[in-house]
């Protein structure tokens, strides 16, 4: 209320003041010549005393309104609610950006219960982050109208916590002169809390769709949050957070899989035993949290990774261990993983790959030899260090290796220096990466003992150290990231070392590398060799894809991408436009996509047609795309020397930013005002919050971001103190059995080459026919031309993704895009009919697909009535 | 009818599309689906009981009314029909074998109809000239088929079917009958401890006498109460199926985990559904003296798939189905494909039903359609199919009987599949 009625009055002063203060302006211009001054000087002291004239009314202002508040009873609930609450400012309105991430997440939400938390929780995490919390909760609740008979006990309980959050935060961002519905708003979400804990109380306390965990957090988060007047119980708050920091700690596995929520449990846990006096408690939680202070801050809703001037990190340290016992993935340590292997004789020791600096590969050493010696191995001598490829952060530490056993041998592709030239020119512009105490020269000092070349005996016959065999594998192009990337495949074990084939970005975002061909030709080859562990050199990478099937299952979705993006460009689109399309592939919708894929997906999106672009398109584009070489400090002139705007007012337009979801927008703003007022708080202020909100928005979908979001504004998130005595875990085993049913020796390779196709529907005299070209691979294209039934013939641009499996059996999800633009979905189902072995490859010559839905009549636009479905039957054209 | 055996929910609820309410009992109403016993006969005409026609022209009844009738009684003796579908080495195989004694006998007015005519139980069609150079429709009125076990056990029927014909004014013939009541053994079906048969019906007649039918009785038991602990004993005294028969093969259709069945929506109702099936190969028999029935399951031969269209909101008890891009994929053993057969079915009904344990009605499922064309070793292939099965729309699920009737009178398939033991 206060807040409402301050707003009014600032409102009924301020604006006027502005009025006063331009036509003052106006009117002393004039004697700019004769006071011997120039404009810009006047302009300043009218600009200073209208600042002082506005500040001392503002106070006055506060003064007023605090003794108006003072007299009524509403007065405690307002302060525990100005306490816990981080008002965003102004009441969201839609906003000016496209928000083509939180598009897509809820577009795989819509299709149905989604079976992987993760999936559900980002839906939540960017309504809140776009400040769209209001919206999100209305999405939320028609899930769980929609829903209802479908959910499992531990979905039942995530979607009714995100719920939960979501009113919440629209408590949170709803005007305090709306007293009675933010009350009701926060104990609704408790409610809603509540609920979820009924729901999943009978669950196991830890798997890993993690239910009962997230209804105990979120739970723990509100009572903590939320006012004792609204309903928020500070002894259940504790329960809950001390339940699950205690739950995750419990088990080294679960920590890697929970510590997102340990942070803000910690940071919680913290304030409620400050809040209550234990000193002890809340020091040591605060401590844990790696916050300084029990201010409340902007939510850092889960955080996956730790990034500082030290450079970024996974969450935690921690061993993972597979293969029988010989293999090891020590993370935590560098932004890198670092891996060892005891061979079988155990006579050596082996790494794969040494990390960003010696310091660090060190620290993962003795990390290791902590945790050998708990489980009482001694270790070997490191005999091999093998290198996937020649980037900083994978042969920067290599001198800790050399200091460490002189006579050690490394092993790299042959082609290294190529990679290793790139590097050395141009590090990442950011030292939150790699750390501000990184050196080139380790990087620049690297050289291999072996190369691995093809005709070389290690790539023909394999390396076997120890009785521990390793085959490697070249991909042409080095397999996505760098041009000298290599594969290392412990055949005994089933374990891939994937080096960074597959980072998000396709090679370092700030270097001239990546090759889409070449990733997708890598992710053919391990589809064939379906490793049960997949190992990369970045711990993120293991959370996505832990095995081949993620990796097979996401193959045609980026090749999609890729063709799509490719189209876009050629009609001249340019990077934003193609960005805010939001493009997925209708296939990746499929339920067993949930897993892995979906989320994944949305890493890659955005990067995939980054590089794409950069790598199809010249340095001038449409709509004057880079023609002028303006600088912030330019472009920061419009605000002040043009507009005349103060540091307050462009403080005001972010937070009005902020407040409808423009968070990029506003970061551009202050990031240009700050070159014209470098000295300004409020903006530096409305710059942290900015950042932080950005950093909130990205934590999940693109770590770079995050990095360097927080290097922007020097605002570190640490590494969470997990203990010092090295703690390990094995490695899960997750992909799956091969799928029941009958391996009748079909693959993607057995729909290859041209197809004739018709099409038909029951019933009607509506037939299409068409041609088509797969690349055996996943992907094919083709045209079609559908009689709409009044004599004309309607074509159609047919683009699609496929998955043939052993049994012969199939799915397709087809895009058919008509000449003025219009694109219609579809998903076929396929069997093969008919099939001939031809170079070795069974390659189906007749295939009949089977619609999904009810066709749309194409000459209206509308599903048939009464209802169609569609038929294609294929015929192969013999090559 | 007991208020104690009427499940809570019976009228087909509306679900937006997408939901599928009941998912979590899948495997529940899977089994109760699967929970069958099956009555395989066969009808050989029998000389010495000659069937009745019901002339056009009763004056000159016998001169036209050997060509012009709309009616026949028939009254025919059945026997058992064994039925023995293997993968060989060199792919399917099957044994036909009838029983040399009678099983039971079947009396029935068999009737051709008006293709738009909208046949019902006890009502007689308007008098229609049976047509043996045209597909025709037809019903069965007045069924009943009596066993000959020791408590003369016994349903009434009514259905309706459809003839194709193959030259010599023999009909390839398809029927489906919704089995109204039951006696004897079967008595379940008309106190509903039963909870509902159908029987399909898959041969040829060469009217007015001479005919050689498969028919079988699917009764739905979910307590499993005509069931036999051990498998009924393969037929004694056995004889051949008359000639131009066919071959008979029976598969049980049963839902694909890694494709479940998928309802198709338009207008926010379900028209039908996305059906994925293991085929699975079995073998289906009863003992004539206590009507109990076993059903040994073999194994995973083939998968058949096609899109069903059928109201399944539709509160009627009775409803029209039919399918489209029906494909029958086979492979032996060994993985290696035999081929493919295309077989829609083109008319068919489904009966609404109440099955305790399911969450929503199911519906009985009876149909037929003649084979189209294959692939493999069923390039050319002619037959006709029939299925009997139960489909659960909420849960998605189901469990279907095919009966494939392979005919080979242009000897294409004999000469392709020579050795096989196919034919």
């Amino acid at each position: 209320m206060a807040d409402r009625v301050s707003s009014l009055l600032s409102l009924s002063w301020r604006l006027p003041l502005e009025g006063a203060r331009q036509l003052t302006k106006l009117a002393v211009a004039p004697l700019a010549g004769l006071a011997g001054g120039d404009a810009a000087t006047i302009d300043r002291s009218v600009d200073k005393l209208f600042r002082a004239t506005e500040e001392a009314a503002g106070q006055l202002q506060e003064q007023t309104l605090d003794l108006l508040v003072d007299t009524t009873t509403l007065r405690p609930l307002v302060q525990a609610l100005q306490q816990n609450f981080n008002q965003l400012g102004p009441e969201p309105e839609i906003g000016s950006q496209k928000q083509p991430e939180l598009e897509y997440l809820k577009a795989i939400n819509d299709t149905g219960p989604n079976s992987y938390s993760l999936n559900i929780l980002m839906l939540t995490v960017q309504y809140t982050a776009v400040n769209r919390s209001a919206e999100g909760s209305r999405v939320f609740e028609g899930y769980l109208r929609d829903y209802d008979a479908r959910l499992l006990p531990w979905q039942r309980g995530v979607y009714l916590s995100c719920l939960a959050l979501l009113l919440a935060h629209q408590a949170q961002v709803t005007p305090l002169w709306r007293l009675v519905d933010v009350v009701a708003l926060g104990r609704r979400s408790l409610d809603l809390a509540r609920q979820a804990k009924e729901v999943t109380a009978a669950l196991p306390d830890f798997d890993e769709n993690m239910g009962k965990v997230v209804a105990r957090w979120v739970s723990g988060l509100l009572n903590a949050a939320l006012p004792t007047l609204v309903g928020g119980n500070r002894q259940t708050a504790l329960a809950d957070l001390e339940w699950v920091s205690a739950t995750i700690m419990s088990n080294v596995y679960w920590q890697t899989q929970g510590y997102i929520f340990l942070r803000e449990t910690w940071f919680n846990l913290a304030r409620l035993y400050d809040a209550a006096g234990d000193t002890v408690r809340a020091e040591e939680n605060l401590r844990r949290s790696t916050y300084k202070t029990f201010e409340p801050h902007t939510t850092l809703f889960a955080t996956l990774f730790a990034c500082a001037p030290s450079g970024l990190r996974d969450g935690i340290k921690a061993v993972g261990v597979a293969g029988d016992g010989h293999v090891f993935n020590v993370t935590g340590h560098d932004m890198s993983e670092f891996n060892y292997i005891i061979s079988k004789d155990r006579r050596h020791l082996i790494a794969v790959d040494g990390g960003t600096r010696w310091q660090t590969a060190e620290s993962a050493y003795q990390y290791l030899l902590g945790y050998l010696a708990q489980q009482g191995i001694t270790p070997p001598p490191l005999t091999t260090v093998i290198f996937t490829h020649a980037h900083w952060d994978h042969v920067g530490g290599q001198a800790f290796y050399r200091r460490l056993n002189p006579e050690v041998r490394f092993y790299a592709r042959s082609n290294y220096h190529t990679e290793q030239e790139k590097v050395v020119f141009l590090t990442p512009p950011y030292q939150w990466f790699l750390s501000d105490q990184f050196s080139l020269q380790p990087v620049a000092d690297y050289r291999p003992d072996v190369l691995i070349e093809p005709g070389s005996p290690p790539l023909q016959e394999g390396l076997v150290v120890g009785g521990t065999r390793f085959e490697f594998k070249l991909i042409q192009g080095g397999g996505g990231e760098t041009v000298d990337g290599m594969f290392v495949h412990l055949p005994e074990y089933s374990i891939l070392y994937a080096g960074d084939f597959i980072v998000p970005w396709i090679g370092s975002p700030y270097n001239a590398e990546g090759d889409m061909e070449s990733l997708l030709a890598s992710l053919d080859w391990i589809a064939e060799i379906k490793p049960a562990i997949v190992l990369h050199g970045h711990g993120a990478l293991d959370f996505f894809f832990p095995n081949w099937e993620p990796l097979a299952k996401i193959r045609p979705h980026l090749a999609w991408l890729r063709d799509e993006t490719l189209r876009l460009i050629s009609q001249h689109l340019n990077r934003q436009e193609i960005q805010e399309r939001n493009l997925y592939p209708q296939g990746i919708l499929a339920p067993d996509q949930q897993e892995y894929v979906q989320l994944a997906y949305i890493l890659f999106r955005e990067t995939v047609i980054n590089r794409v672009f950069r790598q199809h398109t010249g340095y001038w584009g449409k709509h004057l795309r880079s023609v002028d070489y303006l600088t912030n400090q330019e472009l920061g002139s419009i605000f002040s020397r043009y507009l005349g705007l103060s540091p307050e007012q462009i403080a005001v337009a972010a937070d009005r930013m902020l407040a409808n979801g423009d968070l990029e927008l506003a970061g551009r703003t202050v990031d240009w005002a700050l070159t014209q007022f470098p000295d300004s708080e409020v903006l530096r202020q409305a710059s942290h919050k900015t950042f932080q909100l950005l950093k909130q928005k990205w934590q999940l979908i693109n770590v770079f971001k995050l990095v360097m979001y927080s290097e922007h504004i020097r605002d570190p998130l640490p590494q969470l103190p997990m203990g010092e005595a090295p703690q390990g875990f094995e490695i899960p085993i997750t992909a799956s059995k091969p799928e029941p049913g009958f391996d009748l020796g079909y693959s993607n390779a057995s729909f290859q080459g041209d197809y004739n196709f018709s099409i038909y529907f029951d019933g009607r005299n509506i037939l299409g026919q068409g041609v088509t070209s797969s690349d055996g691979r996943g992907s094919f294209s083709g045209l079609q031309e559908i009689n709409t039934g009044s004599g004309q013939l309607l074509k159609q641009r047919v683009v699609g993704t496929y998955q043939i499996f052993p049994d012969g059996t199939g799915v397709a999800h087809i895009d058919l895009t008509a000449p003025d633009g219009t694109t219609t979905r579809a998903t076929f189902d396929y069997v093969v009919l008919a099939a001939e072995v031809i170079g070795g490859v069974k390659l189906a010559t007749q295939l009949q697909g089977m619609s999904r839905e009810p066709a749309v009549d194409p000459s209206t636009g509308r599903p048939f009535d009464p209802p169609q479905l569609g038929v294609s039957k294929f015929q192969r054209v013999p090559s | 009818m007991s208020s104690a055996l009427t499940p809570p929910l019976a009228s087909p609820p509306v679900f937006p599309p997408g939901a599928t309410p009941g998912i979590e009992k899948s495997g529940e109403v899977t089994r109760l689906l699967q929970a069958a016993a099956y009555y395989p006969i066969f009808n050989v005409h029998n000389p010495a009981i000659p069937n009745d026609t019901v002339p056009l022209f009763p004056i000159a009844k016998q001169t036209l009314g050997q060509a012009l009738f709309t009616a026949v009684n028939v009254n025919e003796q059945l026997q058992r029909f064994d039925v023995v579908t293997e993968m060989g080495p060199q792919g399917l195989q099957a044994f036909n074998a009838i029983s040399s004694d009678p099983v039971a006998n079947v009396t029935i007015r068999w009737t051709p109809i008006p293709d738009n005519y909208a046949p019902s139980p006890g009502i007689s069609p308007p008098p229609t000239l049976l047509n043996p150079f045209t597909t025709q429709r037809f019903t069965m009125l007045n069924g009943q088929l009596s066993f000959q076990d020791r408590r003369v056990s016994g349903i009434s029927a009514f259905g309706s079917g459809r003839t194709f014909p193959i030259g010599g004014g023999s009909l390839n013939i398809g029927a489906v009958i919704n089995v109204l009541q039951g006696f004897g053994a079967l008595y379940g079906l008309t106190d509903e401890t039963l909870p509902g048969a159908t029987m399909v019906i898959n041969g040829f007649i060469t009217p007015p006498n001479d005919l050689a039918l498969n028919l079988v009785v699917r009764v739905m038991d979910p307590n499993g109460q005509l069931a036999t602990s051990t498998p009924v004993p393969p037929l004694v005294k056995a004889g051949p199926t008359p000639a131009g028969s066919g071959t008979f093969m029976f598969f049980l259709g049963e839902a694909d985990p890694r494709r479940p069945m998928r309802l198709l929506y338009s207008g926010g109702e379900p028209i039908g559904a996305q059906m994925f099936e293991n085929l699975r190969l079995v073998r289906i028999a009863f003992d004539k003296e206590t009507l109990q029935s076993s059903t040994q399951p073999g194994p995973i031969v083939g998968t058949a798939s096609s899109l069903l269209y059928c109201s399944f909101q539709n509160e009627g008890t009775v409803t029209t189905a039919q399918s489209t891009g029906g494909v029958f994929r086979f492979h032996d053993t060994q993985g290696r494909d035999l081929g493919s057969l295309f077989i829609n079915m083109i008319e068919g009904r489904a009966f609404r039903t109440l099955l305790r344990g399911a969450p929503w009605p199911v519906f009985r499922l009876g149909g037929f359609g003649p084979f189209l064309n294959g692939t493999g070793s069923f390039a050319g292939a002619a037959g006709m199919m029939t299925v009997n099965g139960v489909i659960s729309a909420f849960p998605p699920t189901l469990s279907n009987l095919y009966i494939l009737r392979f005919l080979d009178s242009g000897g294409r398939l004999q000469e392709r599949l020579q050795g096989t033991g196919l034919v």
